[in-house]
C-alpha cells in the first residue's frame, strides 16, 4: 500500500448561458472560452492516459448547467463558429506580424491548437460528454454531479424542499445524460450546513467535500484531521475535507504554481491591445473588448507591468519542475505525519477544473504529468473517493460544521450588502413553486411539463453564481438580469396555472431555450420529509 | 487606530458618519457616544474586509467570467422589477434568517397589508433574537433573548450572533404607544457555527501530535497560509497563551 494518498477532484461549472435571441451574445463566450481552454484539453489528456493505460483516478464533477451546454446543439454550433472565427484571426496576425517578431512561433503554435481544437471536437461529434461518460464508465475517470443549477444550499436551509428540490435535480440530469447513478455529490462552494446530510443521504449519496474549517471545526475530535474522510454517525455520509496547504501550492495567485514566471500570463491578450478597427469583425460590436486567446506573453512578475515574450518550451520544462515540487511537498508531509498517524494520509485536492488550461495555461499538461509520474510513484499514488473507502481503513466520526470554500470560509461572498436583497425574491419563488407542486400533485401533459418549467426558471435563478457576480461588480447587471427574468417567468407560469389560462406556445418556447435538467421529476417537492418549512 | 480616531471625534462628527455608514440610532439609546464608536469601529472593519485583495477562488472565478474586460457597475433594482409580481403578494408576513458567518446573521422580513397597519401605528419595532435550546421555537425553548429596535420603513437587518453552537431564531415585535407588545412572527431557526478549535485550544496545546495534524490542513511546511477568520484567531490564541506550532 501507498504511504500516502492524492485524492483530487475537479469542479467543472458554468452558469446556464444561452441566448438564442441574439445572433452573438458576449456572456456565451465564458462556455467557448472554457471549452478550449480546459473541457476539450481535459477530455483529450483522460484519452489519451486511458490510451497509454493509466487511470487518471481523479474525479470530475459536472454541474447540470453545464452538462445541458455541452449537450445543446445551438450552442455547439455557436462554438464551432467561434473557434473558425478565432482560427481566421490567427491566420490575420500570422499575415501581419513582421517576420522577426518573437510572437510569431505563438501566434503560430495557437492557431494550429485551435485548428487540433476544433477537429477534436469534430472528431467527438461535438459530444464531450458522451466521451467522458465512455471514459467514466471505464473507470479512467469518476465522474460525479452537484446541485441542479449551482445553488449555494445554505441559503436555503430554511426550505428543505428547495435543497432537496437541487439535490435531486442534479442527481436526475447526471442519470439522463450518463444512465447511471452519481455515488458522490458536489456542494456547491464547498457549502454546508447543519441538516444538509439528512437532505444527501435520502438520495443515497456515498461520499462529499467540504473546506478545511468545515471539516476540522466538525464538534467530534478527529484523530486524522483532513487526511482521512469523516463519516456521519447518522447517515454514514463520507466527508473528504480540503488539504487546504496541497491546494494552495496550485493555486495561490501569489505564490501559486500559476504565477511562476515563465507561464503564460492570462491578461496579455491581443483583445485588449491590438487596435480596435484590426479585431472589429472578430469581437463583440461595438468594439467590445475581450478575449481571443492570442496571448505573447509570459507572466515574468506578477510585480510588474513590463512583460517578456512567452516561451512554450520553458514553461514545458516549468511544468515537470513544479510536478516534482509538488510531489516532494506531499512526501514531506507523509514523512511528517508518519510520526503521527497510523494511516496514510489522503491528500484531498479539490480545485475548479477551468483552474486548468484556462487561467494557467499549461496547468492540463501539469496534471498530465503528475498523473504519470505518480503512477510510477514508489510513496505516492492517486486515488478516487470509492477507492479510498473500499480500503476499509479506520475512519473517524463526526459531521462538519457550516462553511464554504469562499473568501473568509463562510458565506459572505453570496450573503453581503451587495446581494442580499435577492433572497427575499428568490425565497417568495420557492414558497411559490411548492404551493403550485402540491396544488397539482398528479399533474400530466402539458401541466406537468408547465410546472417543471416553472421549477427549472426558479433554479435558474438560484445559480451560485448571480449572487456572486453582482457582489463582484463585474457583469453586477447580467446577474440581476438573470435573476429579474427568470422570476418573472416563474411567476407568470405560476399566475397562468392558477388562472388555468397557460400560454402553450411561450411556454414550449421557454422549454426549448432553457433546456436544463432533462428527467426532472417534481415528487421532491411532494415529500413529507422534506416538508420542514417554518413560516409564521 | 479607528478606535483612537473615533474617539476623538465629537459627538456630531460621529452622528455625521453614522448618517453615511447607514447607522441608526435608537430613541432610548443609553450612551450615544459609546453606542455611535461601537457601531462604527463594526462599519469600518466591513470596510477593511471589502478591501481585502481576492484569494485563491475568486481569482479563478474572475478569469472563467472575465472580470478583467471593462464593466459596467450598474445593477438593476430588483424592486422595481419584481416588487409588483403576483408571487410577491403577502397575505401573511414573513421573516427569515440566514447564517452568514460565526458572528453575523441576516434577517429580512414582508409585512402582511394588516400587520403592516400595526407598524404604521407602532411606537417602535423590534427584532428579538431568541437563543434556543432546541430547534424549536417555544417559550420553554428560550435560554435568552436580545433587542434590537430597527426602523419601521426597514425591511432587512444584520445581527450579531453572540455564542457558538446555538439554536437561533427572530421574532418581530411591535411596541404600540401605550407600552403594549405584540408579536409579528417568528422566523426559521438556525445554529450557530462551531468555533470548536477555539475552545480546544488548550488540549491542542498539550498534544502537540494532534495539533500538527490538525493545523496541518491549513498550513504547509513553510508559511502560514490560512485565509479564514477562525483559523486565524486560532492562531492568535494559541500565541497569546504563550504557545507555537511549527513544523
Amino acid at each position: 500500500m501507498s504511504k500516502g494518498f492524492l485524492h483530487f477532484v475537479l469542479h467543472a461549472h458554468l452558469p446556464f448561458v444561452k441566448h438564442p435571441e441574439f445572433d452573438r451574445y458576449l456572456e456565451e463566450n465564458w462556455f467557448f472560452e472554457s471549452l478550449t481552454d480546459t473541457y476539450i484539453p481535459l477530455v483529450a489528456m483522460l484519452e489519451k492516459l486511458q490510451a497509454d493505460g493509466i487511470p487518471s483516478n481523479i474525479t470530475l464533477s459536472i454541474s447540470p448547467t453545464l452538462g445541458a451546454m455541452l449537450k445543446d446543439e445551438l450552442l455547439s454550433d455557436r462554438y464551432r463558429n467561434h473557434v473558425q472565427l478565432m482560427i481566421e484571426l490567427g491566420e490575420k496576425e500570422l499575415a501581419s506580424l513582421p517576420e522577426d517578431s518573437p510572437h510569431r512561433n505563438e501566434a503560430s503554435r495557437i492557431c494550429n491548437r485551435y485548428r487540433k481544437t476544433l477537429e477534436q471536437y469534430d472528431l467527438w461529434d461535438k459530444n464531450l460528454l458522451g466521451v467522458l461518460g465512455i471514459l467514466n464508465e471505464s473507470g479512467s475517470v469518476t465522474l460525479i454531479t452537484t446541485s441542479a443549477t449551482h445553488a449555494y444550499l445554505p441559503m436555503y436551509q430554511g426550505y428543505p424542499q428547495a435543497v432537496a428540490g437541487q439535490v435531486a435535480g442534479g442527481l436526475q440530469s447526471f442519470e439522463y445524460y450518463l444512465k447511471q447513478r452519481s455515488k458522490g455529490f458536489w456542494l456547491p462552494e464547498c457549502g454546508f450546513y447543519h441538516g444538509l446530510d439528512d437532505i444527501l443521504a435520502r438520495e443515497q449519496i456515498a461520499y462529499t467535500y467540504v473546506s478545511s474549517h468545515g471539516h476540522l471545526f466538525s464538534e467530534s475530535s478527529l484523530p486524522y484531521g483532513v487526511y482521512a474522510p469523516m463519516v456521519s454517525p447518522s447517515t454514514g455520509i463520507a466527508f473528504f475535507g480540503r488539504d487546504f496547504s496541497a491546494c494552495q501550492d496550485i493555486w495561490d495567485p501569489q505564490k501559486g504554481y500559476p504565477a511562476d514566471g515563465a507561464y503564460r500570463d492570462f491578461h496579455s491578450d491581443i483583445g485588449f491591445y491590438r487596435d480596435i478597427d484590426y479585431l472589429r469583425g472578430f469581437i463583440h460590436e461595438p468594439g467590445v473588448r475581450s478575449f481571443t486567446g492570442y496571448k505573447y506573453f509570459a507572466v515574468t512578475s506578477i510585480h510588474e507591468d513590463a512583460k517578456v515574450p512567452y516561451d512554450h518550451r520553458l514553461a514545458s520544462r516549468r511544468v515537470k519542475e513544479h510536478v516534482s515540487n509538488f510531489l516532494h511537498n506531499r512526501e514531506f508531509r507523509v514523512d511528517k505525519l508518519s510520526k503521527s498517524l497510523d494511516i496514510p494520509p489522503c491528500f484531498t485536492i479539490t480545485l475548479d477544473a477551468e483552474l486548468f488550461g484556462h487561467w494557467w495555461h499549461e496547468g492540463v499538461e501539469w496534471l498530465e504529468q503528475l498523473i504519470r509520474v505518480t503512477h510510477e510513484h514508489p510513496t505516492l499514488s492517486m486515488v478516487t473517493a470509492e477507492q479510498y473507502l473500499g480500503m476499509k481503513l479506520p475512519v473517524q466520526q463526526g459531521i462538519p460544521t457550516f462553511s464554504s470554500w469562499g473568501d473568509r470560509g463562510y458565506a459572505e461572498t453570496w450573503l453581503d450588502g451587495s446581494n442580499d436583497e435577492i433572497y427575499r425574491y428568490l425565497h417568495k419563488g420557492v414558497e411559490s413553486v411548492i404551493e403550485m407542486v402540491n396544488r397539482f400533485p398528479h399533474a400530466k401533459g402539458l401541466q406537468k411539463r408547465t410546472i417543471h418549467q416553472a421549477i427549472k426558471e426558479l433554479f435558474l435563478a438560484m445559480s451560485s453564481d448571480w449572487a456572486f457576480l453582482i457582489k463582484s461588480g463585474a457583469f453586477s447587471e447580467y446577474a440581476s438580469s438573470r435573476i429579474i427574468q427568470h422570476i418573472k417567468n416563474c411567476d407568470r407560469i405560476l399566475s397562468a396555472l392558477s388562472q388555468w389560462n397557460a400560454d402553450a406556445g411561450w411556454i414550449l418556447q421557454l422549454e426549448k431555450d432553457h433546456n436544463i435538467l432533462p428527467g426532472l421529476d417534481s415528487s421532491v417537492f411532494l415529500d413529507p420529509e422534506n416538508d420542514l418549512f417554518t413560516s409564521i | 487606530m479607528v478606535s483612537r480616531v473615533l474617539t476623538d471625534l465629537s459627538l456630531q462628527e460621529l452622528r455625521d458618519l453614522a448618517i453615511r455608514a447607514d447607522i441608526r440610532i435608537p430613541p432610548a439609546v443609553e450612551n450615544e457616544h459609546d453606542f455611535l464608536i461601537d457601531q462604527l469601529e463594526e462599519w469600518f472593519d466591513e470596510l477593511d474586509i471589502e478591501n481585502r485583495p481576492p484569494q485563491a477562488h475568486m481569482h479563478v472565478l474572475r478569469a472563467k467570467f472575465d472580470f478583467f474586460r471593462e464593466q459596467a457597475t450598474y445593477m438593476t433594482s430588483l424592486q422595481e422589477e419584481l416588487g409588483d409580481l403576483h408571487m410577491m403578494s403577502y397575505q401573511k408576513s414573513t421573516i427569515h434568517m440566514l447564517m452568514r458567518d460565526p458572528s453575523w446573521g441576516y434577517v429580512y422580513w414582508d409585512f402582511s397589508d394588516k400587520d403592516q397597519e400595526k407598524v404604521d401605528s407602532c411606537s417602535e419595532l423590534v427584532l428579538r433574537l431568541l437563543e434556543l435550546k432546541e430547534p424549536q421555537v417555544s417559550k420553554q425553548h428560550i435560554l435568552n433573548h436580545f433587542d434590537i429596535s430597527v426602523h419601521v420603513d426597514g425591511r432587512s437587518q444584520y445581527i450579531n450572533i453572540p455564542k457558538s453552537k446555538y439554536w437561533y431564531a427572530t421574532a418581530l415585535v411591535v411596541i404600540f404607544p401605550d407600552g403594549k407588545e405584540e408579536l409579528i412572527g417568528f422566523s426559521n431557526v438556525i445554529k450557530s457555527i462551531s468555533r470548536f478549535l477555539i475552545d480546544r485550544v488548550d488540549q491542542l496545546l498539550t498534544t502537540p501530535r494532534q495539533l500538527d495534524i490538525t493545523l496541518g490542513g491549513f498550513i504547509n511546511s513553510s508559511e502560514f497560509l490560512g485565509d479564514n477568520l477562525l483559523v486565524e484567531e486560532l492562531l492568535e490564541e494559541i500565541k497569546n497563551r504563550g504557545g507555537k506550532w511549527h513544523e
